[in-house]
């Protein structure tokens, strides 16, 4: 089962990675279309359902608590991702007309975007540490990035 | 805004509550906690303003917010005592605070016995196994959980999956009106009869569906989807008494095309609808379609197959109906708003400052039309003017605006804007730029001060409206929610908590006075179409109307708003009742008003050729 939270734990590091590649896909497609970021959109479902199964691999591995709160973390960000989409066009902002507060606020997607990046590889180093049985180490690794 | 404070506290309080968890006894933790505390006493408050707004706004959002106050409490009674708050408080708070999370994104409105369960099952279940000594009660505990949320999950996957053919007769079942003339025995009228009147028509146009590569006055180069190879499509200029014939060709590249009369009030076989009133015309086809020129004023068609592609592409263009054949005292413009997906904006058929002479004394009417997904904002500086109507529909003595009034035109909506032409130039505006829009006369370009936007519903003088009581009161809430499209998980514009065409439809007798409250309570405007009637609005906000009679087929339901219309149901058929910002309806936000007693030979799904988003 450790096995498994490593296998799981690295591919929710490449979901992610294929993410930025399909925010990529979305932000050079020309024309810009809206459609250009279905692919985006559904990342970002994938990196729900990946995040979860790797929470639950994580807990069926009896990996310590915060091991398991670390690898559920991505789907916390993941959310405040479509919140920050949402407060943009909540401030006035829409796919065509985005300058000012709500430009300045779904600006930060990106930056979150980096951090869910680095919650999926300190998880994917967390699980490497807990399979070669050096669980303590991960979790002092967990509480410095989360109060990070 | 409200709205916008509320997502993001439930969030932060959700991150907070289980770093707090997570962090208990450390230095950091009395901090984190302490935010925590902080962070959810300032949701007490956003909630309680909400449900000031209205009920709608709070149920879903009080099933986590009561117990988390009151483990807060629990909380910050144990911290004034200077000690470390009991670990099951802190667990249970998490919990809560992120269940919170879970109810904004997959409950809304209405909240259900089976929401709750899902939401706080898995809690409880966490309870149980922690409680319970003997392993198998455990695993007992955990299957049973785990099965149970993913039957739930994979009903709703496979329920929301569209059948190879949807038809529109079963609505009555769902909602609860049984007698719907869908089933075989009922009597009942087919949509395919419900057509214009046959008599010889006095005006004939021909609309030829194709794609082309069309060059803007500027140089730019747009590759569309036109009618007639033109951006924006022919302008159908008719008189009041026309009998009217549009026969629609279409030579697009394996893609299908229709009609719709936006915000013109056809019978219901000539709406245009693909799947609800004609199958799409397949490449190759024609459909005729006729209608009687009665009501006066500014109007749009665009294509209702594939919607929200088409029309962003440049399937559309503008129907007049002008009041009589003599020449006109004025200069009428119309000007239809379009965005391409290349950036490009045209207002009529520019994309740079395009300059008219008129001569000082003539009246001007400017028919402005908003044919895209969000709203643009207009000024029209350098001379006074009156809105005289909006969406097709005279107001009842408007009043004089000027460059500092700006108007804020709805996805899908038309404003008339009428004035005495000036002796210096008049400029109109779209969206702040003064680098195109339409320069009128000569003379250095007018002066546009800041503005602020024009509220429709104290403009104008009160008449008596028609409605003394209701035959029928429904309520929509519209909200953005997680739910399965078509088998795959979205975050979807939900209607009521439910997204096409799992929406019941608004069940309607002919001659009901209908009533219908529109909720908001997403984060984006949503402007809402209904098809076939135009609706008077009866408030916005608890506020009723104090300005004209406002009939709108379009009307733009800003976050947090209220707005509660009627309608006459004197137009039988099946209508769509969607939203104008495309992109919503075809994520989900679509629903009909159908009459009873008729049904539709024509179906949606994955088997037939038809898309009407």
């Amino acid at each position: 089962m450790r096995k498994a939270f490593v296998i799981t734990s690295a591919i929710v590091l490449a979901v992610v990675l294929t993410q930025f590649y399909l925010a990529g896909v979305g932000a050079f497609s020309r024309p810009a279309t809206a459609d250009a970021w279905d692919g985006h959109r559904i990342g970002a479902m994938a990196i729900m359902a990946v995040v979860l199964l790797n929470t639950v691999v994580a807990a069926l591995a009896r990996a310590d608590g915060r091991t398991i709160a670390f690898a559920a973390l991505p789907i916390g960000l993941v959310i405040l991702q479509f919140v920050l989409n949402a407060m943009s066009n909540g401030l006035g902002g829409s796919q065509d007309d985005r300058t000012g507060m709500p430009l300045y606020f779904v600006a930060l997607h990106a930056v979150n975007g980096l951090v869910v990046m680095g919650a999926a590889a300190t998880g994917l180093r967390n699980a490497r540490r807990f399979a070669s049985g050096a669980a303590a180490g991960s979790a002092t690794e967990a509480q410095r990035a989360g109060a990070a | 805004m409200l709205l916008v404070l509320d997502l993001l506290l439930v969030v932060v309080a959700g991150g907070l509550w289980v770093a707090a968890w997570q962090l208990r006894g450390a230095t950091a933790g009395a901090a984190v906690l302490i935010a925590a505390v902080l962070t959810t006493a300032a949701r007490v408050t956003v909630v309680a303003l909400l449900g000031g707004a209205g009920w709608w706004f709070v149920p879903d959002r009080l099933v986590t917010v009561v117990p988390l106050t009151l483990l807060s409490g629990v909380v910050g009674v144990a911290m004034v005592r200077r000690r470390t708050p009991p670990v099951p408080v802190m667990i249970a708070a998490a919990y809560v605070a992120v269940a919170g999370i879970a109810m904004q994104f997959l409950v809304g409105y209405p909240v259900t016995v089976g929401a709750v369960a899902a939401v706080f099952g898995p809690g409880v279940a966490a309870l149980l196994v922690w409680r319970l000594s003997a392993r198998t009660a455990r695993v007992a505990v955990v299957a049973t959980t785990a099965v149970a949320l993913l039957a739930a999950g994979v009903t709703a996957a496979v329920g929301s999956r569209l059948p190879d053919r949807l038809d529109h007769n079963t609505h009555g079942a769902d909602s609860g009106h049984a007698a719907h003339g869908g089933s075989a025995a009922a009597p009942g009228v087919s949509i395919a009869d419900l057509r214009g009147p046959s008599r010889a028509p006095t005006r004939k146009f021909t609309l030829t569906a194709r794609a082309a590569t069309v060059t803007l006055p500027s140089g730019a180069k747009v590759d569309a989807w036109t009618f007639d190879g033109r951006l924006p499509g022919p302008e159908l200029r008719v008189t009041q008494g026309d009998m009217v014939e549009v026969t629609l060709r279409n030579e697009l590249p394996g893609i299908g095309v229709t009609l719709h009369w936006h915000g013109y009030d056809v019978p219901a076989g000539e709406d245009g609808v693909a799947g609800v009133t004609q199958d799409a015309v397949p490449p190759g086809g024609t459909f005729t379609y006729r209608f009687e020129a009665k009501d006066v004023g500014s109007y749009w068609y665009h294509s209702h197959e594939m919607s929200s592609e088409a029309v962003r592409k440049g399937l559309y263009g503008t129907l007049v109906v002008t009041p009589d054949r003599t020449e006109p005292a004025e200069t009428d413009i119309t000007l239809p708003v379009h965005r391409f997906d290349t950036g490009a904006m045209i207002l009529g058929g520019s994309d740079r400052r395009e300059t008219r002479d008129v001569p000082a004394g003539r009246r001007v009417r400017l028919r402005l039309v908003n044919t895209d997904n969000n709203a643009h904002r207009v000024a029209v500086g350098g001379t006074p003017y009156t809105v005289s109507a909006i969406d097709g529909r005279d107001l009842n003595a408007p009043t004089v605006l000027t460059a500092a009034t700006t108007l804020r035109l709805p996805a899908g909506g038309r404003y008339d804007v009428v004035f005495t032409m000036p002796a210096g130039a008049v400029h109109v505006m779209v969206d702040g730029r003064e680098s195109d829009g339409l320069l009128l006369g000569t003379g250095a370009m007018p002066a546009h001060p800041a503005g602020t936007d024009l509220d429709i519903t104290r403009y104008g003088t009160p008449a008596p409206g028609p409605f003394g009581r209701y035959d029928k009161d429904y309520t929509l809430v519209l909200d953005r929610l997680v739910r399965f499209l078509d088998g795959v998980p979205s975050y979807a514009y939900t209607v009521n908590g439910g997204v096409y065409p799992d929406i019941p439809p608004l069940m309607v007798d002919r001659g009901d006075a209908v009533r219908t409250t529109v909720v908001n309570r997403g984060t984006e405007s949503h402007p809402m179409h209904l098809h076939g009637h135009h609706v008077l609005v009866l408030s916005r906000n608890g506020r009723p109307v104090t300005g004209s009679p406002l009939w709108l087929d379009t009307f733009d339901v800003l976050p947090g708003e209220v707005w509660q219309v009627a309608f006459r149901a004197d137009n039988p058929g099946i209508w769509l009742d969607h939203c104008h910002n495309l992109p919503h309806a075809k994520q989900g936000m679509v629903l009909h008003v159908a009459y009873r007693g008729v049904t539709s030979p024509f179906t949606v799904g994955r088997r037939t050729p038809n898309h009407p988003e």
